[in-house]
């Protein structure tokens, strides 16, 4: 079963790396987190946390990293389910897969920690240049033993959480299920007195979306009424995207651009990952405006400023990544869909433009969102004196290149998947 | 002109050319399809059948012979346009039906329709039209995944026959239905052809099936080892032979055995 699992990393090298590289990011932000959070100037303590900014931002950057290694494990297993089926056809018991899976997690993982700390440490020296240059603060960032303990704690909690989660999908699966993942979907119709015509779920959606932007210029001191009516805008742009943007999509498909082949086929797979992608997108745009409140209430704090603009800087790279791994999952399914697709008459050419214009679409659809509204809050936070132009301008290019260069992995792996690996 | 829609000429297919797991899958085939005809591929597994139509229909190339569809030999066109060649000239209806899981059935009929730039006034025309004639009107909004087997088959037939081509190659298409949904797949592929002239190719294991066709080509280690002619013969006699035909190939496996 150990040899097997080894064999299984080898056989799927780039997944593997990409998952290992995941624990390594992981593993280094968290570990210069609990330094941050642990330092004397923060002064959280690994036994007596308190219920100030810092242990909040602490959850919250450890559940952005859980959620990233849920996407990442995700992807890993996906593509391994026929091997699972494999297993269980051959006697193997749900224990052994268990372990089975537990030792290629294991093993990622022990291999990313070195990695994850020895960058950790590089960046330590370059955050206290920061602290002295910027924040003209005394107190400097030094590796604690408490944050390698808690990242430990974290890092062995995660590799369990996984294999829990591998676990309960091998469970939950049938092997049929797990050779073959097609099952027919029954839409579920909501009885026709529950259902809203669609002209006032666009209404409704687009007033929530639209009025806290306006409510931001005018109650834009207060840090709290801006995360508040933040959460009204993103229940607005749920529905948003389900009653204005797939619409308006389902028409440019089926008839203003019915006659182009390539537009045809792109914008059914964008439809697609929007719809996939919502939550995805929501939670991105709730963390940076959270990230921006909790910035925004410690200004003039030099180490819990820096310690919000790092946990700005870790969340969004992590959420882009759990966004490149949600696609990337997704684009292990469309193998067949270029093959059908070359069938009917698309040309090699054509599939690279699809693959492209798709990607493209994606990214540039949720950095447009996002930075919509974040960009709304920036503005307000200039008028309101509470942020340094520069400052936004930085953390606009903080929040914006992560998810450029997740797009470009994106291509590069989907071209990869489609024009190199077999069917 | 010749009077062939389809003309292969000392088709050879070798797989890992100059490797140590070289492997030669088709050996010197010749092959002639006539307009209108109903064309059955049988043998055993691993006989060849898929490699076959895969290198008369594009999709793959042959390593050495000649492959002309409708007078044009395919290795003379380039990849765009043999892309053209594929939408305006063949439909292909497989097992699994190959629709995509991320378009709406109207979507995936109006393809071929996009790759011919038809204006979109006609790809509503057209594929409402189709999809009333093989009775899934009321599923264009749906998804494949919201569809059943039967209907997923219907809406991949509708996408191969919306482009009116003059060559519909099946691959195992009654692979992934029950007998009912076969036989009326059957007999919409048997309507066309005897209606609509198109030509038909069409693998498949199940002699039943076979005996739509109008002449059956049995496959066997990569050469065409018997051809079928139903000529005269009612489907029934013509049956009858297609299954001594196979029988045949059992008994002579059973004969080595012992």
């Amino acid at each position: 079963m150990l040899k097997s699992a080894l064999r299984s990393i080898k056989d799927d090298f780039s997944r593997a790396l990409f998952y290992w590289l995941t624990f390594v990011l992981t593993s280094m932000f968290m570990f210069l987190f609990f330094n941050l959070t642990y330092s004397d100037m923060v002064g959280v303590t690994f036994i007596n946390s308190r219920n100030d900014i810092a242990t909040f931002t602490s959850v919250l950057v450890i559940s952005i990293c859980m959620i990233v290694i849920f996407f990442a494990n995700d992807f890993y297993v996906k593509k391994k389910s026929k091997e699972l089926a494999v297993q269980l056809v051959c006697g193997g018991t749900y224990l052994q897969i268990a372990l089975y899976l537990l030792f290629q997690t294991g093993f990622l993982f022990f291999l990313a920690i070195p990695f994850g700390i020895g960058l950790a440490l590089l960046f330590i020296p370059i955050i206290n240049h920061i602290l002295i240059t910027f924040f003209n603060s005394q107190s400097l960032l030094y590796v604690q033993w408490n944050a390698i303990v808690s990242t430990a704690v974290i890092v062995i909690f995660e590799i369990f959480w996984c294999t829990f989660l591998n676990l309960g999908y091998a469970y939950r699966s049938s092997i049929k299920a797990l050779m073959n993942d097609e099952k027919t979907v029954i839409r579920l119709v909501l009885p026709s007195f529950l259902q809203i015509n669609l002209k006032i779920k666009q209404r409704i959606s687009m007033f929530m979306f639209f009025v806290p932007l306006v409510l931001f210029y005018l109650y834009g001191d207060d840090s709290n009424s801006i995360l508040f009516f933040s959460i009204i805008g993103m229940i607005g742009l749920y529905g948003w995207i389900d009653s204005v943007v797939i619409p308006f999509l389902n028409y440019l498909i089926q008839h203003k651009y019915a006659n182009q082949h390539i537009r045809v086929v792109y914008l059914g797979f964008l439809r697609n990952d929007i719809l996939m992608m919502k939550k995805n997108i929501i939670l991105l745009i709730v963390s940076a405006i959270l990230l921006l409140s909790i910035l925004v209430s410690c200004i003039n704090q030099p180490m819990e400023e820096i310690l919000a603009i790092i946990s700005f800087v870790v969340i969004n790279v992590l959420l882009s990544l759990a966004v490149m791994f949600k696609l990337t999952t997704e684009i292990v399914s469309r193998k067949k869909h270029f093959y059908s697709l070359g069938r009917i008459g698309y040309i090699k050419e054509d599939q690279k433009k699809i693959i492209q214009k798709e990607i493209w679409s994606l990214y540039g659809f949720i950095s447009g969102v996002s930075l919509f509204y974040i960009i709304n809050i920036f503005i307000v936070l200039l008028i309101y004196h509470s942020f340094h132009i520069y400052l936004i301008v930085y953390m606009i290019i903080i929040f914006i290149v992560p998810l450029l260069f997740c797009g470009l992995i994106s291509q590069i792996y989907y071209q990869h998947l489609i024009f190199k690996e077999k069917l | 002109m010749s009077d062939y829609v389809l003309e292969v000429k000392k088709l050879k297919k070798i797989y890992g050319l100059r490797t140590q797991n070289e492997f030669e899958a088709l050996h010197n085939i010749d092959f002639q399809v006539k307009l209108g005809e109903f064309i059955c591929i049988m043998g055993p597994s691993g006989s060849g059948k898929s490699t076959f139509i895969n290198n008369i229909s594009t999709i793959d190339m042959p390593t050495s012979g000649l492959v002309y569809i409708n007078g044009v030999e395919i290795r003379t066109m380039s990849s765009n346009e043999i892309g053209k060649f594929r939408y305006q000239n063949l439909g292909f209806i497989f097992q699994d039906f190959n629709l995509l899981d991320t378009h709406t059935l109207y979507e995936n009929i109006a393809m071929p329709l996009s790759l011919a730039k038809v204006k979109s006034k006609d790809i509503s025309k057209r594929v409402q039209a189709i999809a009333e004639s093989m009775n899934i009107e009321h599923l264009l909004s749906k998804y494949p995944r919201e569809c059943s087997g039967g209907q997923k088959q219907r809406a991949a037939i509708c996408r191969a026959l919306i482009g009116n081509p003059k060559i519909i190659i099946a691959d195992e298409p009654t692979g992934n239905l029950d007998s009912i949904n076969s036989q009326e797949l059957l007999s919409i592929l048997k309507q066309l052809n005897e209606e609509q002239k198109v030509t038909i190719i069409m693998v498949s294991h199940d002699a039943m099936i076979a005996s739509y066709s109008s002449r059956l080509i049995y496959i066997k280690d990569g050469i065409i080892e018997e051809t079928l002619v139903r000529g005269q013969l009612s489907q029934e006699e013509y049956f009858q032979k297609i299954i001594e035909l196979n029988s045949k190939e059992y008994q002579r496996v059973l004969k080595d055995k012992c």
